[in-house]
């Protein structure tokens, strides 16, 4: 079967198995927004993670609400007292005004698609 | 030299633009893969919460985006402002909300209905690679 494969620069097409080592791959769908950074964390009460790009990118934000259970966040937090994630020209700014050090992790990406 | 395949976008030029916001894909960088993508339809939202599961399939956490589809024909993204039938605010307890969380093998779509009436949702859901592996 044939396929169609752009690795990111220092990977082999030919080889690679990691998928996120491609910028397109046409076994998958994809979205085709490109990727800055990516990571996770241990959170404290508030976290600043600069991006530097002079505007507001998209992102996705997930906090460990319990041992390996992530939500998907937002700025409105409707269930009460928790996280709350926002994103200005120079970081991506996530606060927990009900800092839980027993359910603290993170996981985010950010795109340099520019939001707004 | 390292060969590059790009496409900038309209009124950019792809051999010289430097921002790669001003491309519509670029090879240097890593797209957002959909590892797989799913529908639920009609969906009874009958307690607070009421929650509806998919096992992903994938190794480790995947992200994950979906929207919902109330009745009233209006689309969210999870955790947004409550959405109800009335026009005038009320207290969050009252109002149908949703959020979606995941694990290490499913993604949970909890919805609630506040003091509202039961009622049904379809859920569109993508899963993509996973953030920190």
């Amino acid at each position: 079967m044939q396929t169609f494969r752009i690795s990111i620069p220092g990977y082999n097409a030919l080889t690679e198995t990691d998928k996120t080592k491609y910028s397109i791959r046409a076994d998958e769908d994809n979205v085709l927004i490109k990727e800055h950074s990516r990571g996770t964390g241990t959170f404290t009460e508030t976290v600043s993670i600069a991006h530097n790009l002079g505007y507001i990118p998209f992102f996705l934000m997930y906090g460990e609400i319990s041992s390996g259970r992530y939500r998907l966040n937002s700025f409105y937090d409707v269930q009460g007292g928790g996280w709350r994630v926002r994103a200005n020209t120079t970081s991506l700014n996530i606060d927990n005004p009900a800092f839980d050090a027993n359910s603290d992790g993170y996981r985010y990406y950010i795109f340099y698609d520019e939001l707004i | 030299m390292a060969q590059k395949l790009v496409i900038s976008k309209a009124g950019f030029n792809a051999l010289t633009e430097s921002d790669p916001n001003n491309y519509i894909f670029h090879s240097d960088y890593n797209t957002f893969k959909i590892l797989s993508e799913g529908t639920l339809t009609s969906q009874s939202v009958t307690a607070n919460p009421s929650t509806f599961t998919v096992a992903h399939g994938i190794s480790g956490i995947p992200a994950v985006m979906a929207f919902i589809k109330y009745p009233d024909g209006y689309i969210a993204l999870p955790r947004g402002m409550p959405r109800d039938t009335t026009s005038s605010y009320l207290a969050v307890a009252n109002r149908r909300y949703w959020s979606v969380e995941i694990d290490s093998t499913y993604i949970y779509f909890v919805c609630f209905k506040g003091t509202t009436a039961d009622y049904s949702v379809d859920i569109k859901y993508y899963i993509f690679e996973a953030p920190g592996n």
